[in-house]
């Protein structure tokens, strides 16, 4: 059954202690690294996601963890949600958003000898009968298993350093007097819709679907190149863009970022 | 057809999904997905580039776009040989209509699901518009960097 809402879970704050006389499969183990590794409560879906392991395989590591209390579900009373709601309101609504320009692609490693290839070269290859393609080596995959050999195969990818620099290349921490820039936090936001899903990519194509109502030329004109989901300091400044990114929220969401 | 009002963001997840399991069939190796974002303008594709379009609740398509490396990495999982150029937009081609395939079955009528276009020129196919915004989703294999993206233009 699909639930709405997900629980998330962290790992306990005695883990260290806790974890000494345990045993467990790689898998279960897996799942416990992925957690340590992201310092953040993760959704049964994220972590389907960075361990490999299908749905069943990551709720009975969780059940098992859970037994031996190596984690915890977040939970959090009224107080600490509208303590944190407070905080991400905290700054005041301005004017023009900044954002760095996307980083160039970082090149394939090892390098790849990028040969210029022939204009007949581009492919179609849509008719092609089913028993010729992948799929007929494959049969038909109806839902996500991991696949043999890779349930060790856990790795959480860290923000590309590229992306960052170049973020922080255009994007001031505070102005030069220390202050915060006006404006509203673009992240918060983007949180608050991806949340809707559970986070995860569901909660990532549910940003977009946003972002597809809000008009483009409202971002092209403010030079807006690429939004970046992690990015915790873009200011969307101007008070119009604002105001439709909430308005596509609502629309699409139902939700309320005012 | 018979198209729904909308397709939710969870029905879009079954194309990264798909994608995500296709090459961890192949491979053995599962993607590994990084920090996502909303690409407005000019986008960067790998060198080979899997298309799946769709049309009705959505519109626009789902690109997997794959350097050389990715590509060889999984010529040579099935055993076919790498390097080669014509088997690389193969594999690309193959790839995307396994994905299209599957998520045909998936969908039924409820979305129009073209046959799958494969460039391995760093370009989106002819045929197809770039929509002014995108939502890339990088990934690592076997630490090459490589990317799925959603062009939808509704």
């Amino acid at each position: 059954m699909n639930i709405a809402i997900p629980d998330r879970y962290l790992l306990a704050a005695d883990f260290e202690k806790r974890v000494i006389n345990c045993t467990f499969p790689a898998g279960v183990w897996n799942v416990a690294a992925v957690l340590a590794e992201v310092s953040a409560a993760a959704s049964p879906f994220d972590l389907e996601k960075l361990t490999g392991l299908g749905s069943d395989q990551v709720r009975e590591a969780l059940e098992r963890l859970l037994a031996k209390k190596l984690v915890r579900l977040n939970l959090m009373s009224w107080k600490e949600f509208t303590a944190a709601k407070t905080a991400e309101r905290g700054l005041p609504h301005g004017a023009v958003a900044k954002v760095a320009p996307m980083a160039a692609m970082p090149p394939d490693k090892p390098a790849q000898p990028q040969a210029e290839v022939p204009v007949e070269s581009t492919a179609r290859i849509g008719n092609l009968p089913a028993q010729e393609g992948v799929a007929a080596r494959l049969g038909t995959i109806s839902r996500q298993q991991p696949a043999a050999g890779t349930t060790n195969a856990w790795v959480v990818q860290k923000l590309d350093p590229a992306q960052v620099a170049a973020s922080k290349s255009v994007i001031p921490e505070s102005l030069p007097n220390g202050e915060q820039p006006n404006g509203r936090l673009l992240r918060p936001m983007l949180v608050q819709i991806e949340n809707l899903k559970g986070g995860g990519v569901e909660g990532q194509l549910l940003v977009y679907q946003v972002f597809l109502r809000v008009p483009y030329q409202l971002l092209h004109d403010e030079g807006i190149k690429s939004l970046h989901f992690v990015d915790e300091r873009t200011v969307i400044q101007n008070p119009v863009l604002h105001a439709a990114i909430v308005k596509a929220a609502k629309d699409v969401t139902g939700v309320d970022l005012a | 057809m018979n198209p729904s009002p909308v397709l939710s963001a969870s029905d879009l997840a079954v194309f990264v999904k798909l994608a995500t399991n296709c090459i961890a069939t192949v491979s053995g190796t599962p993607p590994v997905f990084g920090a996502s974002s909303i690409e407005i303008g000019q986008l960067t594709f790998c060198k080979y580039s899997g298309f799946i379009e769709v049309e009705g609740p959505l519109n626009g398509w789902i690109c997997l776009s794959l350097p050389a490396g990715v590509v060889d990495g999984l010529l040579e999982a099935l055993k076919e040989p790498p390097g080669d150029e014509i088997y690389r937009l193969d594999i690309t081609g193959e790839v995307a209509y396994t994905v299209a395939a599957n998520a045909r079955a998936r969908f039924g009528e409820t979305l129009l699901i073209h046959p799958a276009l494969a460039t391995g020129d760093s370009c989106i196919d002819r045929t197809l518009v770039q929509p002014p915004m995108t939502l890339r989703l990088p990934f690592t294999w076997r630490n090459h960097n490589a990317q799925l993206l959603v062009g939808l233009r509704s």
